[in-house]
Protein backbone atom coordinates (compact mmCIF):
# COMPACT_ATOMS: atom_id res chain seq x y z
CA UNK A 1 0.00 0.00 0.00
CA UNK A 2 2.98 2.59 0.44
CA UNK A 3 3.62 2.31 -3.01
CA UNK A 4 0.04 2.90 -4.03
CA UNK A 5 0.25 6.06 -1.39
CA UNK A 6 3.21 7.11 -3.11
CA UNK A 7 1.67 6.91 -6.27
CA UNK A 8 -0.69 9.82 -5.51
CA UNK A 9 1.72 11.82 -3.38
CA UNK A 10 3.98 11.88 -6.23
CA UNK A 11 1.34 12.36 -8.57
CA UNK A 12 0.29 15.93 -6.66
CA UNK A 13 3.86 16.99 -6.33
CA UNK A 14 4.60 16.27 -10.25
CA UNK A 15 1.62 19.15 -11.12
CA UNK A 16 3.75 21.91 -10.52
CA UNK A 17 7.07 21.03 -9.78
CA UNK A 18 8.74 19.43 -12.95
CA UNK A 19 7.22 23.22 -14.94
CA UNK A 20 9.21 24.98 -12.23
CA UNK A 21 12.62 23.04 -12.52
CA UNK A 22 12.29 23.68 -16.27
CA UNK A 23 11.78 27.59 -15.34
CA UNK A 24 15.22 27.28 -13.31
CA UNK A 25 16.71 26.27 -16.02
CA UNK A 26 15.42 28.12 -18.73
CA UNK A 27 16.64 31.27 -16.07
CA UNK A 28 19.81 29.65 -16.04
CA UNK A 29 20.36 29.21 -20.09
CA UNK A 30 18.85 33.27 -20.11
CA UNK A 31 21.49 34.44 -17.70
CA UNK A 32 24.64 32.14 -19.49
CA UNK A 33 23.34 33.45 -23.24
CA UNK A 34 24.11 36.86 -21.29
CA UNK A 35 27.18 35.69 -19.89
CA UNK A 36 28.27 34.77 -23.10
CA UNK A 37 27.71 38.22 -25.15
CA UNK A 38 29.10 40.00 -22.23
CA UNK A 39 32.64 41.87 -23.18
CA UNK A 40 35.63 39.41 -21.89
CA UNK A 41 36.11 42.34 -18.99
CA UNK A 42 32.64 42.19 -17.95
CA UNK A 43 33.08 38.61 -17.56
CA UNK A 44 36.07 39.07 -15.46
CA UNK A 45 34.55 41.79 -12.70
CA UNK A 46 30.82 40.21 -12.74
CA UNK A 47 30.99 36.90 -14.22
CA UNK A 48 31.09 34.82 -11.39
CA UNK A 49 29.41 37.01 -9.00
CA UNK A 50 25.99 36.64 -11.59
CA UNK A 51 26.97 32.42 -11.40
CA UNK A 52 26.64 33.00 -7.40
CA UNK A 53 23.88 34.72 -7.66
CA UNK A 54 22.15 32.66 -9.76
CA UNK A 55 23.53 29.72 -7.82
CA UNK A 56 22.12 30.75 -4.37
CA UNK A 57 18.80 32.00 -5.48
CA UNK A 58 17.56 29.48 -7.59
CA UNK A 59 18.66 27.05 -4.85
CA UNK A 60 16.69 28.98 -2.41
CA UNK A 61 13.65 29.38 -4.78
CA UNK A 62 13.26 25.77 -5.97
CA UNK A 63 14.27 24.35 -2.16
CA UNK A 64 11.39 26.94 -1.01
CA UNK A 65 8.92 25.99 -3.60
CA UNK A 66 9.54 22.42 -3.11
CA UNK A 67 9.13 22.93 0.33
CA UNK A 68 6.17 24.83 0.41
CA UNK A 69 4.54 22.00 -2.28
CA UNK A 70 4.98 19.67 -0.01
CA UNK A 71 3.21 21.11 3.07
CA UNK A 72 0.54 22.13 1.24
CA UNK A 73 0.33 18.08 0.40
CA UNK A 74 0.98 16.95 3.81
CA UNK A 75 -1.46 19.31 5.47
CA UNK A 76 -4.36 19.25 3.13
CA UNK A 77 -4.26 15.40 2.77
CA UNK A 78 -3.95 14.47 6.21
CA UNK A 79 -4.95 17.38 8.26
CA UNK A 80 -7.79 18.60 6.07
CA UNK A 81 -11.10 17.57 4.86
CA UNK A 82 -8.96 15.33 2.67
CA UNK A 83 -7.72 13.67 5.87
CA UNK A 84 -11.29 11.95 6.16
CA UNK A 85 -10.65 9.90 3.17
CA UNK A 86 -6.82 9.32 3.69
CA UNK A 87 -7.27 8.02 7.12
CA UNK A 88 -10.19 6.07 6.55
CA UNK A 89 -8.07 4.32 3.75
CA UNK A 90 -7.33 0.49 4.60
CA UNK A 91 -3.93 1.55 5.11
CA UNK A 92 -1.65 1.27 8.05
CA UNK A 93 -1.43 5.02 9.39
CA UNK A 94 2.94 4.69 9.47
CA UNK A 95 2.56 4.12 5.60
CA UNK A 96 0.65 7.57 5.07
CA UNK A 97 3.29 9.26 7.42
CA UNK A 98 6.01 7.80 5.26
CA UNK A 99 4.50 7.99 2.06
CA UNK A 100 4.54 11.90 2.57
CA UNK A 101 7.91 11.56 3.71
CA UNK A 102 9.86 9.75 1.26
CA UNK A 103 8.00 11.66 -1.80
CA UNK A 104 8.84 15.09 -0.20
CA UNK A 105 12.80 13.37 0.17
CA UNK A 106 12.30 12.22 -3.49
CA UNK A 107 11.73 15.55 -4.72
CA UNK A 108 14.31 17.54 -2.66
CA UNK A 109 16.62 15.18 -4.18
CA UNK A 110 15.19 16.71 -7.66
CA UNK A 111 15.48 20.06 -6.24
CA UNK A 112 19.24 19.25 -5.29
CA UNK A 113 19.86 17.85 -8.80
CA UNK A 114 17.85 21.02 -10.88
CA UNK A 115 19.59 23.65 -8.40
CA UNK A 116 23.27 21.81 -9.28
CA UNK A 117 22.62 21.66 -13.30
CA UNK A 118 21.28 25.20 -12.91
CA UNK A 119 24.58 26.18 -11.23
CA UNK A 120 26.98 24.61 -13.68
CA UNK A 121 25.63 25.99 -16.86
CA UNK A 122 26.33 29.33 -16.08
CA UNK A 123 29.43 28.32 -14.26
CA UNK A 124 30.85 26.35 -17.39
CA UNK A 125 29.95 29.41 -19.90
CA UNK A 126 32.00 31.54 -17.51
CA UNK A 127 34.84 29.15 -17.50
CA UNK A 128 34.52 28.70 -21.11
CA UNK A 129 34.83 32.72 -21.51
CA UNK A 130 37.85 33.16 -19.17
CA UNK A 131 39.70 30.59 -20.57
CA UNK A 132 39.01 32.42 -24.39
CA UNK A 133 39.85 35.49 -22.62
CA UNK A 134 43.61 34.92 -21.71
CA UNK A 135 45.75 35.49 -24.16
CA UNK A 136 48.02 32.33 -24.07
CA UNK A 137 45.01 30.61 -25.79
CA UNK A 138 43.93 29.23 -21.72
CA UNK A 139 47.00 27.58 -20.69
CA UNK A 140 47.72 29.69 -17.81
CA UNK A 141 43.86 28.99 -16.36
CA UNK A 142 44.71 25.63 -17.06
CA UNK A 143 47.99 25.54 -15.10
CA UNK A 144 45.64 27.21 -12.43
CA UNK A 145 43.75 24.33 -12.83
CA UNK A 146 46.03 21.93 -12.74
CA UNK A 147 47.44 23.05 -9.71
CA UNK A 148 44.35 23.22 -7.73
CA UNK A 149 43.97 19.56 -8.50
CA UNK A 150 47.19 18.81 -7.60
CA UNK A 151 46.73 20.72 -4.49
CA UNK A 152 43.94 18.51 -4.14
CA UNK A 153 45.56 15.27 -4.90
CA UNK A 154 47.98 16.15 -1.98
CA UNK A 155 45.27 16.76 0.64
CA UNK A 156 43.86 13.40 -0.70
CA UNK A 157 47.39 11.61 -0.27
CA UNK A 158 48.25 12.89 3.21
CA UNK A 159 45.17 12.82 4.79
CA UNK A 160 42.94 10.10 2.79
CA UNK A 161 40.58 9.26 6.16
CA UNK A 162 40.07 12.71 6.80
CA UNK A 163 39.10 13.35 2.75
CA UNK A 164 36.91 10.19 2.93
CA UNK A 165 35.04 11.58 6.43
CA UNK A 166 34.03 14.86 5.16
CA UNK A 167 32.33 13.06 2.08
CA UNK A 168 30.50 10.42 4.44
CA UNK A 169 29.17 13.45 6.55
CA UNK A 170 28.71 15.44 3.77
CA UNK A 171 26.45 12.95 2.08
CA UNK A 172 24.90 12.09 5.70
CA UNK A 173 23.96 15.40 5.81
CA UNK A 174 22.35 15.92 2.13
CA UNK A 175 20.35 12.76 2.92
CA UNK A 176 19.02 14.16 6.12
CA UNK A 177 18.22 17.48 4.35
CA UNK A 178 16.47 15.50 2.42
CA UNK A 179 14.24 13.93 4.65
CA UNK A 180 14.59 17.00 7.29
CA UNK A 181 11.51 19.12 5.83
CA UNK A 182 9.18 16.38 5.14
CA UNK A 183 9.86 14.43 8.47
CA UNK A 184 9.71 18.07 10.57
CA UNK A 185 6.24 19.19 9.09
CA UNK A 186 4.81 16.32 9.47
CA UNK A 187 5.48 16.63 13.02
CA UNK A 188 4.56 20.15 13.28
CA UNK A 189 1.21 19.43 12.04
CA UNK A 190 0.70 16.81 13.60
CA UNK A 191 1.36 18.82 16.78
CA UNK A 192 -1.14 21.17 15.60
CA UNK A 193 -3.81 19.20 14.66
CA UNK A 194 -6.01 19.42 17.43
CA UNK A 195 -5.80 23.44 17.72
CA UNK A 196 -9.61 24.87 17.28
CA UNK A 197 -8.52 27.73 14.75
CA UNK A 198 -5.71 28.56 12.26
CA UNK A 199 -4.30 24.91 12.24
CA UNK A 200 -2.53 25.30 9.24
CA UNK A 201 -0.84 28.76 10.39
CA UNK A 202 -0.02 27.05 13.55
CA UNK A 203 1.68 24.35 11.75
CA UNK A 204 3.59 26.13 9.02
CA UNK A 205 4.90 28.87 12.04
CA UNK A 206 5.74 25.93 14.63
CA UNK A 207 7.72 24.36 11.15
CA UNK A 208 9.75 27.81 10.36
CA UNK A 209 10.44 28.33 14.66
CA UNK A 210 11.85 24.98 14.78
CA UNK A 211 13.97 25.43 11.60
CA UNK A 212 15.08 28.91 12.70
CA UNK A 213 16.18 27.81 16.44
CA UNK A 214 18.03 24.76 14.75
CA UNK A 215 19.24 26.97 12.12
CA UNK A 216 20.60 29.46 15.09
CA UNK A 217 22.17 26.50 17.10
CA UNK A 218 24.02 25.28 14.23
CA UNK A 219 25.58 28.46 13.21
CA UNK A 220 26.82 29.17 16.76
CA UNK A 221 28.21 25.77 17.13
CA UNK A 222 30.10 26.20 13.67
CA UNK A 223 31.30 29.83 14.75
CA UNK A 224 32.44 28.41 18.05
CA UNK A 225 34.38 25.52 16.61
CA UNK A 226 35.77 27.38 13.90
CA UNK A 227 36.98 30.11 16.53
CA UNK A 228 38.53 27.45 19.04
CA UNK A 229 40.24 25.62 15.88
CA UNK A 230 41.79 28.98 14.45
CA UNK A 231 42.82 30.01 17.80
CA UNK A 232 44.85 26.83 18.39
CA UNK A 233 45.90 26.98 14.78
CA UNK A 234 46.79 30.49 15.70
CA UNK A 235 48.67 29.67 18.89
CA UNK A 236 50.69 27.16 17.23
CA UNK A 237 51.93 28.82 14.14
CA UNK A 238 51.69 32.38 15.43
CA UNK A 239 50.25 35.75 13.51
CA UNK A 240 47.78 34.16 10.97
CA UNK A 241 48.33 36.77 8.36
CA UNK A 242 51.73 36.26 8.45
CA UNK A 243 51.63 32.00 8.57
CA UNK A 244 52.45 31.20 4.59
CA UNK A 245 55.52 33.15 4.06
CA UNK A 246 57.31 32.25 6.87
CA UNK A 247 55.91 28.45 7.18
CA UNK A 248 57.19 27.46 3.38
CA UNK A 249 60.17 26.09 4.74
CA UNK A 250 58.79 24.00 7.15
CA UNK A 251 56.64 22.61 4.45
CA UNK A 252 59.17 22.22 1.95
CA UNK A 253 56.77 23.26 -0.79
CA UNK A 254 53.75 25.65 -1.28
CA UNK A 255 51.37 22.66 -2.09
CA UNK A 256 52.41 20.90 0.83
CA UNK A 257 51.96 24.43 3.13
CA UNK A 258 48.69 24.40 1.32
CA UNK A 259 48.06 21.21 2.21
CA UNK A 260 49.08 21.02 5.71
CA UNK A 261 46.88 24.72 6.06
CA UNK A 262 43.85 22.67 4.31
CA UNK A 263 44.05 19.88 6.58
CA UNK A 264 43.88 21.98 10.01
CA UNK A 265 40.70 23.07 7.85
CA UNK A 266 39.52 20.09 7.68
CA UNK A 267 39.43 18.83 11.49
CA UNK A 268 37.35 21.97 11.71
CA UNK A 269 35.56 21.16 9.01
CA UNK A 270 34.64 17.80 10.04
CA UNK A 271 33.83 18.34 13.48
CA UNK A 272 31.65 21.33 12.30
CA UNK A 273 29.92 18.85 9.95
CA UNK A 274 29.66 15.57 12.40
CA UNK A 275 27.67 18.52 14.47
CA UNK A 276 25.30 19.24 11.76
CA UNK A 277 24.98 15.82 10.90
CA UNK A 278 23.97 14.66 14.17
CA UNK A 279 21.66 17.55 14.85
CA UNK A 280 20.19 17.30 11.83
CA UNK A 281 20.16 13.51 11.57
CA UNK A 282 18.35 13.57 15.38
CA UNK A 283 15.47 16.30 14.67
CA UNK A 284 14.27 14.20 11.47
CA UNK A 285 14.38 10.98 12.84
CA UNK A 286 12.46 12.18 16.46
CA UNK A 287 10.19 14.20 14.33
CA UNK A 288 9.47 11.01 11.88
CA UNK A 289 8.75 8.73 15.28
CA UNK A 290 6.50 11.57 16.41
CA UNK A 291 4.64 12.28 13.97
CA UNK A 292 3.71 8.05 13.52
CA UNK A 293 3.21 7.86 17.21
CA UNK A 294 1.11 10.90 17.32
CA UNK A 295 -1.15 9.96 14.03
CA UNK A 296 -1.12 6.58 15.00
CA UNK A 297 -2.22 6.96 19.39
CA UNK A 298 -3.74 10.64 18.90
CA UNK A 299 -5.62 11.03 15.95
CA UNK A 300 -8.62 13.57 16.51
CA UNK A 301 -9.26 15.11 13.06
CA UNK A 302 -12.08 17.79 13.37
CA UNK B 1 -21.67 -11.41 17.31
CA UNK B 2 -22.65 -7.77 16.78
CA UNK B 3 -20.82 -6.66 13.77
CA UNK B 4 -19.96 -3.24 15.79
CA UNK B 5 -19.62 -3.09 19.19
CA UNK B 6 -19.05 -0.29 21.55
CA UNK B 7 -17.65 -0.43 25.05
CA UNK B 8 -17.98 2.28 27.72
CA UNK B 9 -17.00 4.70 24.94
CA UNK B 10 -16.24 7.85 25.74
CA UNK B 11 -14.62 10.97 24.20
CA UNK B 12 -14.34 13.98 25.67
CA UNK B 13 -12.44 17.71 23.98
CA UNK B 14 -11.61 19.33 27.05
CA UNK B 15 -13.97 20.13 29.64
CA UNK B 16 -17.05 18.83 26.98
CA UNK B 17 -18.01 15.48 26.71
CA UNK B 18 -19.54 14.54 23.50
CA UNK B 19 -20.18 10.86 24.30
CA UNK B 20 -20.20 9.69 27.80
CA UNK B 21 -19.95 5.64 28.31
CA UNK B 22 -21.61 4.73 24.99
CA UNK B 23 -22.57 0.71 25.23
CA UNK B 24 -24.14 -0.15 22.14
CA UNK B 25 -24.51 -3.37 19.54
CA UNK B 26 -25.72 -2.83 15.81
CA UNK B 27 -26.02 -6.36 14.38
CA UNK B 28 -25.42 -7.40 10.48
CA UNK B 29 -27.99 -6.54 8.30
CA UNK B 30 -29.83 -3.71 9.48
CA UNK B 31 -30.58 -0.02 8.50
CA UNK B 32 -29.99 2.22 11.77
CA UNK B 33 -30.56 5.85 12.20
CA UNK B 34 -28.57 7.29 14.54
CA UNK B 35 -30.55 9.78 15.60
CA UNK B 36 -30.26 13.41 17.66
CA UNK B 37 -30.26 17.30 17.24
CA UNK B 38 -26.52 18.75 16.69
CA UNK B 39 -24.23 18.40 18.91
CA UNK B 40 -25.75 15.17 20.41
CA UNK B 41 -22.54 13.31 19.82
CA UNK B 42 -23.79 11.36 16.69
CA UNK B 43 -20.92 12.34 14.12
CA UNK B 44 -18.37 11.82 17.21
CA UNK B 45 -19.32 8.11 17.28
CA UNK B 46 -19.12 7.68 13.52
CA UNK B 47 -15.96 9.29 13.71
CA UNK B 48 -14.45 6.85 16.45
CA UNK B 49 -15.72 3.97 14.69
CA UNK B 50 -13.96 5.58 11.40
CA UNK B 51 -10.52 5.45 12.94
CA UNK B 52 -10.53 9.47 12.85
CA UNK B 53 -10.42 9.90 16.84
CA UNK B 54 -9.47 8.55 19.26
CA UNK B 55 -11.09 7.74 21.94
CA UNK B 56 -10.89 9.01 25.92
CA UNK B 57 -12.43 5.60 27.32
CA UNK B 58 -13.81 2.59 26.00
CA UNK B 59 -13.20 0.81 23.02
CA UNK B 60 -15.01 0.24 19.39
CA UNK B 61 -15.13 -3.13 18.00
CA UNK B 62 -15.67 -3.73 14.02
CA UNK B 63 -16.45 -7.41 13.18
CA UNK B 64 -13.96 -8.25 16.77
CA UNK B 65 -11.26 -5.39 15.97
CA UNK B 66 -10.66 -2.15 16.95
CA UNK B 67 -10.44 0.47 14.01
CA UNK B 68 -7.40 -0.16 11.71
CA UNK B 69 -6.54 -1.19 8.24
CA UNK B 70 -8.22 -4.62 8.39
CA UNK B 71 -11.80 -2.87 9.63
CA UNK B 72 -11.19 0.26 7.00
CA UNK B 73 -11.21 -2.29 4.67
CA UNK B 74 -15.18 -3.25 5.58
CA UNK B 75 -16.44 0.36 6.76
CA UNK B 76 -17.25 2.69 3.98
CA UNK B 77 -17.39 5.85 5.47
CA UNK B 78 -19.46 8.67 3.70
CA UNK B 79 -18.83 12.26 6.32
CA UNK B 80 -20.76 14.76 6.20
CA UNK B 81 -18.09 17.21 3.99
CA UNK B 82 -16.07 16.68 0.70
CA UNK B 83 -13.23 14.76 1.84
CA UNK B 84 -11.89 14.46 -2.45
CA UNK B 85 -9.14 16.58 -3.61
CA UNK B 86 -9.96 19.58 -5.86
CA UNK B 87 -6.88 18.94 -8.27
CA UNK B 88 -8.33 15.51 -9.18
CA UNK B 89 -11.03 14.42 -11.72
CA UNK B 90 -13.61 12.39 -10.97
CA UNK B 91 -12.00 9.42 -13.04
CA UNK B 92 -9.10 9.81 -10.95
CA UNK B 93 -11.43 8.94 -7.62
CA UNK B 94 -12.67 5.91 -9.55
CA UNK B 95 -9.40 5.08 -10.26
CA UNK B 96 -8.18 5.99 -6.12
CA UNK B 97 -11.16 3.94 -4.82
CA UNK B 98 -10.42 1.06 -7.37
CA UNK B 99 -6.66 0.88 -6.01
CA UNK B 100 -7.15 1.07 -2.35
CA UNK B 101 -10.55 -0.82 -1.59
CA UNK B 102 -10.61 -4.18 -2.83
CA UNK B 103 -14.49 -3.95 -2.63
CA UNK B 104 -15.05 -1.38 -5.13
CA UNK B 105 -17.02 -2.16 -8.33
CA UNK B 106 -15.51 0.21 -10.70
CA UNK B 107 -17.74 -0.49 -13.58
CA UNK B 108 -21.21 -0.08 -10.83
CA UNK B 109 -19.63 3.55 -10.08
CA UNK B 110 -18.62 4.11 -13.75
CA UNK B 111 -22.23 3.29 -14.51
CA UNK B 112 -24.02 5.39 -11.26
CA UNK B 113 -21.84 8.19 -12.28
CA UNK B 114 -23.31 8.47 -16.00
CA UNK B 115 -26.60 8.00 -15.06
CA UNK B 116 -25.84 10.95 -13.73
CA UNK B 117 -24.90 12.93 -16.27
CA UNK B 118 -21.77 13.51 -14.72
CA UNK B 119 -18.57 13.95 -17.29
CA UNK B 120 -16.24 11.97 -15.46
CA UNK B 121 -13.12 13.86 -16.91
CA UNK B 122 -13.88 16.66 -15.34
CA UNK B 123 -12.34 17.60 -12.15
CA UNK B 124 -13.46 18.01 -8.71
CA UNK B 125 -13.04 21.80 -8.57
CA UNK B 126 -15.30 22.48 -11.75
CA UNK B 127 -18.27 20.39 -10.22
CA UNK B 128 -21.37 22.37 -8.10
CA UNK B 129 -21.47 21.30 -4.17
CA UNK B 130 -24.66 19.19 -5.12
CA UNK B 131 -22.65 17.34 -7.74
CA UNK B 132 -19.43 16.46 -5.43
CA UNK B 133 -21.70 14.90 -3.20
CA UNK B 134 -23.44 12.64 -5.44
CA UNK B 135 -19.60 12.10 -6.68
CA UNK B 136 -18.85 10.90 -3.32
CA UNK B 137 -21.89 9.04 -2.59
CA UNK B 138 -21.70 7.16 -5.63
CA UNK B 139 -18.14 6.04 -5.02
CA UNK B 140 -18.97 5.09 -1.47
CA UNK B 141 -22.07 3.11 -2.21
CA UNK B 142 -20.15 1.16 -5.07
CA UNK B 143 -18.54 -0.50 -2.46
CA UNK B 144 -19.26 -4.09 -1.61
CA UNK B 145 -18.83 -2.85 2.29
CA UNK B 146 -20.13 -4.82 5.50
CA UNK B 147 -20.60 -1.63 7.34
CA UNK B 148 -22.08 1.75 5.79
CA UNK B 149 -21.50 4.78 7.86
CA UNK B 150 -23.14 7.77 6.34
CA UNK B 151 -22.68 10.76 8.57
CA UNK B 152 -25.86 13.70 8.03
CA UNK B 153 -26.02 12.19 3.88
CA UNK B 154 -29.10 13.96 3.09
CA UNK B 155 -28.42 17.33 5.27
CA UNK B 156 -28.49 20.85 3.35
CA UNK B 157 -30.00 19.23 0.05
CA UNK B 158 -33.22 19.46 -1.92
CA UNK B 159 -35.93 16.84 -1.43
CA UNK B 160 -35.32 15.46 -4.95
CA UNK B 161 -31.45 15.11 -4.38
CA UNK B 162 -32.58 13.48 -0.94
CA UNK B 163 -35.17 11.28 -2.95
CA UNK B 164 -31.84 10.29 -5.13
CA UNK B 165 -29.80 10.21 -1.95
CA UNK B 166 -31.78 7.93 -0.23
CA UNK B 167 -32.38 5.62 -3.22
CA UNK B 168 -29.13 5.38 -4.39
CA UNK B 169 -28.35 3.80 -0.23
CA UNK B 170 -31.22 1.52 -0.38
CA UNK B 171 -30.71 -0.15 -3.68
CA UNK B 172 -26.83 0.07 -3.22
CA UNK B 173 -25.84 -1.53 0.25
CA UNK B 174 -24.45 -4.86 0.04
CA UNK B 175 -26.69 -8.15 1.08
CA UNK B 176 -25.94 -8.43 4.46
CA UNK B 177 -24.00 -5.41 5.77
CA UNK B 178 -25.56 -2.67 7.91
CA UNK B 179 -26.03 0.92 6.66
CA UNK B 180 -26.08 3.49 9.73
CA UNK B 181 -27.41 7.04 8.71
CA UNK B 182 -26.68 9.57 11.18
CA UNK B 183 -29.48 12.87 10.79
CA UNK B 184 -31.83 14.65 12.57
CA UNK B 185 -34.12 14.16 9.35
CA UNK B 186 -36.22 11.29 10.92
CA UNK B 187 -39.25 11.74 8.53
CA UNK B 188 -37.08 11.65 5.55
CA UNK B 189 -35.55 8.18 6.55
CA UNK B 190 -38.09 6.64 8.63
CA UNK B 191 -39.76 3.88 6.00
CA UNK B 192 -36.13 2.48 5.70
CA UNK B 193 -34.66 2.21 8.98
CA UNK B 194 -34.86 -1.35 11.03
CA UNK B 195 -33.62 0.56 14.14
CA UNK B 196 -33.47 3.64 15.45
CA UNK B 197 -31.11 5.22 17.93
CA UNK B 198 -31.42 8.47 20.25
CA UNK B 199 -28.51 10.01 21.08
CA UNK B 200 -28.54 12.93 23.48
CA UNK B 201 -25.74 14.90 25.32
CA UNK B 202 -23.52 12.33 24.37
CA UNK B 203 -25.46 9.50 25.60
CA UNK B 204 -28.16 6.53 24.28
CA UNK B 205 -31.61 7.57 25.38
CA UNK B 206 -33.31 4.67 23.44
CA UNK B 207 -31.95 1.88 21.17
CA UNK B 208 -34.72 -0.06 19.59
CA UNK B 209 -36.06 -1.18 16.54
CA UNK B 210 -38.63 1.01 14.40
CA UNK B 211 -40.99 -1.50 14.57
CA UNK B 212 -40.97 -1.88 18.66
CA UNK B 213 -40.62 1.96 18.85
CA UNK B 214 -43.96 2.34 16.78
CA UNK B 215 -45.94 -0.27 18.21
CA UNK B 216 -44.62 0.47 22.34
CA UNK B 217 -45.32 4.22 21.98
CA UNK B 218 -48.22 4.50 19.34
CA UNK B 219 -46.03 6.85 17.65
CA UNK B 220 -43.66 7.59 14.22
CA UNK B 221 -39.91 7.73 15.51
CA UNK B 222 -40.30 11.24 13.81
CA UNK B 223 -43.41 11.82 16.31
CA UNK B 224 -41.08 10.31 19.27
CA UNK B 225 -37.51 12.18 18.19
CA UNK B 226 -39.95 15.41 18.19
CA UNK B 227 -41.14 14.28 21.92
CA UNK B 228 -38.24 13.02 23.37
CA UNK B 229 -35.59 16.42 21.78
CA UNK B 230 -38.72 19.17 22.15
CA UNK B 231 -36.98 22.48 23.16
Amino acid sequence: MLGKLMKYDMRYMARILPWLYLGGVFLSLLVTGGIMLFSNDLVMIFGMEIVLQVLSLGIEAIAVCSTIFMIVRIYRNMFSDEGYLTFTLPVKTGDIINSKILTGAIWTFFSYIVSAVMAAIPAAAVIFKLTVSFGDGGSSLLKALDWIAGLFIEVLKTSPIKVFTMIALFVIIAAALMFYGPSLYSFCAAVTHKAKKARAFASIGMFIGISYAIMFVLSAVVIAVYIIGITSFDRIYGEIGGLLPTSFSMFGSLEGAAAELIGVFMDLAIAAMLIIAIVLSGVTVFSWLMSLRITKRKLNLN
Amino acid sequence: MALIEYRNLTKRYGAITALAGIDLDIPAGRIVGLLGPNGSGKTTLIKLTAGLLTPTAGKVYINGREPGPESKAEIAYLPERSYMSEWMSVQAFVDYFADFYRDFDRVKATEMLTRLGIDIKRTLKTLSKGTKEKVQLVLVMSRAAKAYFLDEPIAGVDPAARDYILNTIIRNYSENASVIISTHLIYDIENVLDDAVFLKDGQIVLADSADNIRENTGKSVDMLFREVFRC
